[in-house]
């Protein structure tokens, strides 16, 4: 739960500043002003954002397997291994014993 | 036959030494045969592992794609900046599992360099969009 909370903070945060960066293109426009540059704040709340949402991402999706075999059958059987289904055989005796 | 199926054999690191030619021939024969010891993968954890990866590079190529956008970045400033996103991306993931990369990679090629430019058109996509929302209309 904590790694999305800081997914969705971080995704408000950025739609909070493309808004308000789209705002201020406005304000330059209406005021007929020369666009040079956003403002400070923006800018570090969209990087603050982005980093937030990086960090969330990772720890959202970044939950790996171990990749050796031994650490999977650890949890498992030899039942289970050792199951072969191309040789079992269903054709025996025990039919025309038992019926 | 479901796990003859997952599994894979790759053989590690030989440790083989370079036989030098002045050995005699029987030192030589003793030192060609490889001690090569079988390490196995289950191919399905490979395989998720890539997916997470993959999917953990989409997203944030795509978020990397709207900060681009808002802030602006024209040219190949929008590029640099793809570059250095992956890439920090591919610290953080290194950062979060430091210590045991090899328990979840064969190599930390993966990380770093595999599947580099598979997020760019994810990228290019919403660079576009949000530079076109914010700063053009």
């Amino acid at each position: 739960m904590g790694q999305k909370l800081l997914l969705i903070i971080g995704l408000l945060a950025l739609a909070h500043a493309g808004y308000s960066a789209a705002q201020h293109r406005v304000f330059v426009r209406l005021t007929e002003q020369q666009f040079e540059r956003l403002p400070t704040d923006i800018i570090v709340q969209t990087l603050i954002a982005f980093l937030a949402c990086c960090i969330g991402s990772v720890q959202l999706f970044g939950k790996f397997k171990p990749i050796l075999i031994t650490a999977e059958w650890q949890n498992k059987t030899w039942d289970t291994i050792g199951n072969r289904p191309s040789f079992m055989t269903f054709n025996h005796r025990g039919r025309k014993l038992f019926h | 036959m479901s796990t003859n199926n997952e599994m894979q054999i790759r053989h590690s690191a030989t440790n083989s030494r370079s036989t030098t030619s002045s050995k005699s021939p029987s030192l030589s024969k003793v030192n060609n045969v490889r001690n090569v010891e079988p390490v196995l993968y289950s191919e399905a954890a490979v395989r998720f592992n890539e997916n997470s990866l993959e999917q953990c590079r989409t997203s944030v190529s795509a978020l990397s794609g709207c900060v681009a956008g808002i802030l602006g970045l024209t040219s190949y400033k929008g590029f640099i900046f793809y570059a250095f996103s992956i890439f920090f991306l591919s610290f953080l993931i290194y950062l979060y599992i430091r210590n045991e990369h090899r328990k979840f990679f064969t190599s930390l090629k993966h990380i770093f360099i595999n599947g580099f430019f598979n997020g760019l058109l994810t990228y290019v996509l919403f660079w576009t969009f949000l530079y076109g929302m914010v700063h053009v209309y």
